[in-house]
């Protein structure tokens, strides 16, 4: 396993056995206390780092590749998705972290109102901007994959899945046109699109996948086998929202499912990690065999 | 193959002298024995050995490959290139790894496989 990668999965295991202490504490005390201290504060930290990380791991991934190769488009824009989930953590930080920055102040009011606003922006810039940029990189990559022949054809099974996906986004589809009569918000209509982007990437996410187990296991494929595992997170991250606002979910569940964003993050961070250790382990070898000599 | 190598020296010594200039025996050598070398990775990046030749390097060269590929792309990414282990070479697979790794990756990965020979 490439450094970086072990260093990323390190980080998520210790930040989530703190958070397992947190969850216990709530679940023998019933108090929020030390869950809402770790989300806020270690929490936000976390996806600062991790997202941070991307961003720069992804940037070198493009460096990698000269103005001229295919692969430099796809990684520009897997990299642009990266800054905007970056911009959007620091965004809604911002806003959580409010109360530690305008208490007291005369402008308290004011300030709060556009941090309210930040947030909103960092919601939108985090979610759907982030997803259509990385939906654009992923289908830049599967077209490479198909020019050399890597994808495979699918299995009924793939079919059944895409046809569902499908399926749900157009009856998503078909609610919010229900809503838009009611005229909301631009950056409502913005964060309604998450969910049909959301299943655009797991269609992809399935065509990558079977290009995977195509493949077979080397650091190339392992990075794109670590974005299905992003996209498929990040998906049930959202179903679980989803299920905790329709009430679906018991308290402790619902706590429970606050951890997935952690594992989503580590996910989309270690990708680029991997193909950066691809383009770099030639070069490393060579200074290896050097220092031998 | 030697011979035609030193054939074609003679006719560029004979060019150049034509011209006033002539080369050291030593340089001659030199040039001689570097277009040799480059003639023979030429034919190990082909992957098609000259008849004769050794194929003890072609082994080395499609088993080194091999372990590359599997390495950065995956274990089964051979079958993409060729239905036959014995028709590996880097002509065929430098497309793929550029794609994938990038022309300044995939150049210094030739470098390795051609290492030592």
């Amino acid at each position: 396993m490439p450094r970086f990668v072990q260093w990323i999965w390190r980080v998520c295991a210790i930040h989530v056995m703190l958070g397992m202490a947190a969850y216990l504490y709530y679940l023998m005390t019933d108090s929020y206390r030390y869950l809402i201290w770790y989300f806020w504060i270690e929490g936000t930290l976390f996806l600062l780092l991790m997202t941070a990380a991307e961003s720069f791991l992804a940037l070198q991934c493009r460096a990698g590749f000269d103005a001229d190769e295919p692969m430099r488009l796809a990684w520009t824009f897997i990299a642009l998705s990266s800054f905007s989930r970056f911009a959007g953590a620091v965004l809604m930080a911002a806003k959580g972290w409010h109360f530690t920055w305008i208490t007291g102040q005369t402008s308290s009011a004011l300030a709060l109102i556009s941090l309210k606003r930040l947030a909103r922006i960092g919601d939108v810039v985090g979610g759907p901007l982030a997803l259509a940029l990385l939906a654009a990189g992923l289908s830049r990559v599967l077209k490479i994959q198909r020019m050399f022949n890597v994808l495979s054809r699918l299995t009924r099974m793939d079919r059944l899945l895409i046809g569902l996906i499908v399926a749900f986004t157009l009856g998503q589809v078909v609610n919010i046109a229900q809503y838009i009569a009611y005229r909301p918000q631009l950056s409502t209509v913005f964060l309604w699109l998450s969910d049909p982007l959301l299943a655009l990437l797991l269609i992809e996410a399935v065509l990558i996948r079977r290009s995977v187990i195509r493949v077979g296991f080397g650091l190339i494929s392992q990075c794109w086998g670590m974005y299905v595992i992003a996209i498929v997170t990040t998906s049930a991250g959202d179903a679980s929202l989803w299920a905790a606002n329709a009430g679906l979910l018991s308290a402790p569940m619902t706590a429970l499912s606050w951890y997935i964003w952690f594992f989503a993050s580590a996910a989309f961070a270690s990708a680029p990690a991997y193909q950066l250790a691809a383009i770099s382990l030639p070069s490393a070898e060579e200074s290896a065999a050097r220092t031998r000599v | 193959m030697n011979q035609s190598a030193g054939k074609s020296m003679e006719d560029e010594g004979g060019i150049l002298s034509a011209f006033g200039f002539s080369m050291p025996p030593d340089e001659a050598a030199a040039v001689d024995e570097l277009s040799r070398q480059l003639l023979s990775w030429s034919h190990l990046w082909s992957g098609h050995p000259e008849a004769g030749e050794v194929g003890s390097k072609h082994r080395l060269v499609r088993k080194r490959l091999a372990t590359w590929l599997g390495r950065c792309i995956g274990q089964r990414a051979r079958g993409l290139l060729t239905s036959s282990a014995e028709d590996l070479s880097l002509a065929i697979s430098t497309p793929l790894l550029t794609a994938f790794l990038g022309r300044r990756a995939t150049r210094e990965l030739s470098r390795q496989v051609l290492r030592d020979l």
